[in-house]
């Protein structure tokens, strides 16, 4: 008893973290470990797992695949930070006390509701050369649609657009939740000060919502990095691996062609990308806190 | 310059008139004090000058501008707010030549206004910290600062010192009023505090759900109130008001009568209407009930509660079939205030007294029927702090 009164201060919080601590330690480093371990073997997934230490690595090295989706990463990591300035756009423009902005706010916020995989048939049909809404337009214009979907050259940007229709409602919400916590006696004082449109967005609005920014651009980095549902359902990394991504690969590799140290390879690349990206959002995070404090 | 004249301001919020017909005029250097309980429409007001509220109906003028419906930031015009509102991600430099720097003067003059407030302030030494890392009262002094900067015609507070402790409180309070003597312009003041409403103002405009009810100099309003509102909401403690019946009534005096006293003669406004039989209020400082028997009409009564604090005595008596209405415990007791070396404890059996000249009478609907006071002679005491 005497042990458990002196003790309790750290033990009633060691009690209630424990859980959280082994299930995330079994889950996601537990097997994040074995992964990185899986990546150093040639295996199947059935047979014996035959030690081939970096071969799997250097086997990428000279694989154009993983080059092509290495590519097609950074773009849609490059058109993903259109998400942030658009939902900024957006918020501001639907932040207003107009009859009837209830309706068009709860719009902005089906594309979130919806699932990836939908939006991504929809978009699917939305591209269709030969009956989609694009071939509408283009026949309207007395031109023949191009079949984005199935032109190397397009196809891995209709699929980033797609993905960045709920990517910016996503921005939406967040800068929308931001700008109701305005301190509204500052935007007050910046009117008697004589600060007007962008003035006002500039140097009063924009710095109380650094901390959303924040959050926004983070969420869309790492949304960009781990894109693989819309490319499953829209082009299945086709055409000719065209509109693959690492994540997409590592799936294909793994689960399609029975090469699972080449996908945990795989893996593992994008896990140092992700890290980067990660210690940069919780060394900012962290600093945050401490200017708070 | 520092001419502001408000007139017939009206303002509607979801269908209630928040500011009836508002409307007040200074045309020289002038301390305002806008006061009144909450919800009187008094910080309402204060936007409307400011611009930050539209209003529905009259007329802003500043300076010689009619500036009701130009943006605040064209109205020469600085304001400090309760929260202060200053921006946290700037310094305090930045804060105080924020506004110089939207109206695009140069760098070296903005540097200038800056260090030249900062100076007048004492806050020199912060210039370059963030409002974060500074106290209240210090931020509240780069609220004020940031205002001064602008040099305006007219400078708004918005009830700036009620985030304060009462220490910081009174030492702003005279800061601010230094300040005024030593700024050539027009302050207008809102709070709900009675004391800062009495010691800082050279004019009081005094509020009630949305109307004014009476504009004049702290004296004024203490000793002349045009009705009893405005006697009950200056002064602290504050009046006692007790029911009473008009028992004759001639073109001099009105004679009211309470239980167990000698017909109270009280002077009779001109031109008030009265008759026998009204039932009316009668009105009477706390300050002016004397203890013992030396006054014109005496009362026994008994101590019920005693606070010392220290200047003064405020003792709380009953009075058996005499009863205050809005007393302030609520127990119908007579509120006295009396010097700090009456000795008096709780039970004791005491004489109270008072004169008829010190007695005002409100009629049924509130207004005072008796004369006005000379207010240079009025016996009026210091007012202490709530």
């Amino acid at each position: 008893m005497t042990i458990w009164r002196r003790n309790r201060s750290w033990l009633w919080p060691a009690l209630f973290i424990a859980p959280g601590i082994i299930l995330f330690g079994i889950v996601i480093v537990g097997s994040s470990v074995q992964s990185l371990w899986i990546s150093f073997f040639q295996w199947d997934g059935f047979d014996e797992m035959q030690w081939i230490g970096l071969g799997n690595y250097i086997e990428m090295l000279d694989d154009p695949q993983f080059y092509i989706s290495l590519r097609n990463n950074i773009i849609w990591l490059a058109v993903f930070m259109l998400a942030p300035p658009l939902g900024l756009f957006f918020a501001l423009l639907i932040n207003q006390q107009i009859r009837g902005m209830r309706i068009v706010k709860s719009l902005f916020f089906m594309p979130l509701v919806m699932s990836q995989v939908a939006v991504g048939v929809v978009f699917t049909w939305f591209y269709d050369p030969s009956s989609g809404l694009l071939a509408l337009f283009f026949e309207a214009m007395g031109a023949t649609a191009p079949a984005l979907l199935s032109d190397p050259r397009w196809v891995t940007l209709a699929v980033v657009f797609a993905a960045l229709w709920p990517q910016v409602s996503f921005c939406v919400i967040l800068f929308m939740a931001g700008l109701n916590n305005l301190d509204e006696s500052q935007i007050e004082a910046a009117r008697v000060d004589n600060a007007k449109g962008w003035k006002m967005l500039w140097y009063v609005i924009l710095p109380q919502l650094r901390q959303v920014n924040f959050i926004a651009i983070a969420v869309t980095v790492i949304g960009a990095l781990r894109s693989f549902d819309m490319i499953s359902v829209m082009t299945s990394g086709g055409p000719f691996g065209s509109s693959n991504v690492l994540a997409y690969q590592m799936y294909s590799q793994s689960i399609q062609a029975y090469r699972f140290g080449y996908g945990a390879a795989i893996a593992s690349v994008l896990f140092a990308i992700m890290v980067v990206f990660i210690s940069w959002y919780l060394w900012r995070m962290l600093r945050m806190e401490k200017e708070g404090a | 310059m520092s001419n502001l004249e408000i007139s017939n301001i009206s303002k509607f919020y979801e269908g209630r008139e928040v500011l009836k017909n508002v409307g007040f005029k200074s045309s020289e250097k002038e301390f305002i004090v806008v006061v009144g309980p909450s919800g009187c429409g008094k910080s309402t007001l204060l936007k409307t000058i400011a611009g930050l509220t539209s209003v529905d109906a009259g007329r802003i003028l500043i300076g010689e501008h009619d500036v009701t419906r130009a943006e605040p930031g064209d109205r020469d015009i600085a304001m400090v707010f309760q929260s202060y509102a200053l921006y946290p991600h700037m310094t305090v430099a930045e804060n105080m030549g924020f506004g110089l720097r939207m109206a695009g003067h140069p760098k070296q003059q903005i540097r200038e206004a800056v260090e030249h407030a900062a100076s007048i302030l004492r806050i020199t030494d912060y210039l370059d910290m963030r409002p974060k890392q500074l106290s209240g009262g210090q931020r509240q002094r780069v609220a004020i600062g940031r205002a001064i900067t602008r040099s305006p015609a007219v400078f708004l507070f918005d009830e700036p010192l009620s985030n304060l402790d009462a220490a910081l409180r009174t030492q702003m309070r005279v800061e601010i009023g230094q300040l005024y003597r030593r700024l050539d312009a027009t302050m207008v003041y809102v709070t709900h505090d009675q004391v800062e409403a009495m010691t800082m103002a050279t004019r009081i405009v005094l509020m009630n759900s949305g109307v004014i009810e009476q504009v004049g100099s702290p004296i004024e309003l203490y000793a002349n109130p045009v009705n009893r509102f405005v006697a009950g909401f200056l002064g602290s403690p504050r009046m006692n008001f007790i029911e009473a019946s008009v028992t004759d009534v001639n073109d001099e005096q009105i004679v009211v009568a309470l239980e167990g006293l000698d017909d109270i003669r009280v002077a009779r406004r001109h031109g008030v209407g009265v008759s026998r039989g009204d039932t009316v209020t009668l009105g009477i400082r706390p300050e002016e009930i004397s203890v013992g028997r030396q006054r014109r009409h005496q009362l026994p009564a008994r101590v019920e509660l005693v606070e010392q604090l220290g200047r003064e005595v405020i003792a709380y008596v009953d009075t058996g079939s005499i009863r205050a209405i809005e007393s302030e415990n609520g127990l119908g007791h007579l509120t006295i205030q009396v010097d700090r070396k009456s000795a008096m404890s709780r039970d004791d059996d005491i004489h109270i007294g008072f004169d008829a000249e010190d007695i005002y009478l409100f009629n049924a609907d509130g207004m005072t029927m008796t004369p006005n006071r000379d207010t240079e002679k009025s016996p009026v005491h210091e007012v202490s702090e709530a």
